[in-house]
């Protein structure tokens, strides 16, 4: 058993057997080479964490739950790369954007999958050929991103008990701290 | 960087294994047939460089605990 320390997760520790291989990394990472899966089992974000770089980790998650019509176009060569003798040996991942101040807000790339085979544990970040490639697809249908941020602007707004004063002194420029 | 001029029809041959023919010039367009083994992969510039920005705007986003936590109730239903 191996491990890496990582910045999102502390130590983890994980089987050689469960490393997925990317033999030219991905775009923008072509020196992770290998790979883990992380994250809580019920939860539909996962997260694709290199095991040689500690502080490299990205947001994944399945296609089907951004869209459940998601079809992985994908060319012979590709397979014979990833060494799959059909399309049922592949898993597939899209990447996730999530903006820190915005959550709720988050895209996937459903224009560039990540494929593995889950015979040899190759992978490879692809270019699914659509005709108008979905590079930020929402995750969350709209009304669902709406209440979202709803509920999370109520949470903000009520000031923190600490700071009610300063909090009323920034709304109305003009009064002053015993208006 | 390597500049070369080639007319229509001559090739390259990159490292051992890639071949680059110039199949086709029309006007400001060139057509190129590659033959390359699988395992390299070939991209349009600015396909590679949108999936990098993706990539690492997707690195630089929101932490697993600030996710976790406001995903507790919300979760996508599985919509197949």
């Amino acid at each position: 058993m191996a491990h890496i320390e990582t910045s999102r997760f502390g130590k983890l520790e994980y089987y050689d057997k469960d490393l997925l291989l990317f033999p030219e990394g991905i775009p923008g990472f072509t020196q992770c080479t290998k790979w883990i899966i992380a994250g809580e089992e019920s939860h539909f974000i996962k997260w694709m964490q290199s095991v040689e770089y500690g502080d490299v980790a990205l947001p994944v998650t399945s296609p089907e739950f951004v869209d459940p019509k998601f079809h992985l176009k994908i060319h012979q060569e590709e397979l014979d790369f990833l060494g799959a003798q059909e399309k049922g040996d592949l898993f597939v991942l899209v990447v996730v954007r999530i903006p820190p101040e915005m959550p709720w807000e988050m895209t996937a790339n459903l224009a560039a999958p990540v494929v593995l085979c889950t015979t040899t544990r190759k992978g490879r970040q692809i270019v699914s050929s659509e005709d108008q490639p979905r590079f930020r697809e929402y995750v969350f249908p709209e009304e669902t991103r709406i209440a979202m941020a709803e509920e999370y602007q109520k949470v903000s707004v009520n000031p923190s008990p600490e700071y009610p004063e300063e909090t009323l002194w920034e709304e109305n420029p003009h009064a002053g701290p015993d208006a | 960087m390597l500049v070369l001029t080639r007319k229509k029809g001559e090739s390259l041959v990159i490292g051992e294994n890639i071949h680059l023919k110039i199949a086709d010039v029309q006007g400001d367009t060139v057509r190129l047939a590659i033959e390359a083994p699988r395992s390299v992969s070939i991209w349009r510039q600015e396909l590679w460089e949108s999936i990098v920005q993706e990539n690492k705007e997707a690195l630089g986003g929101a932490d697993p605990a600030t996710v976790r936590l406001l995903f507790q109730k919300h979760k996508p239903e599985s919509r197949k």
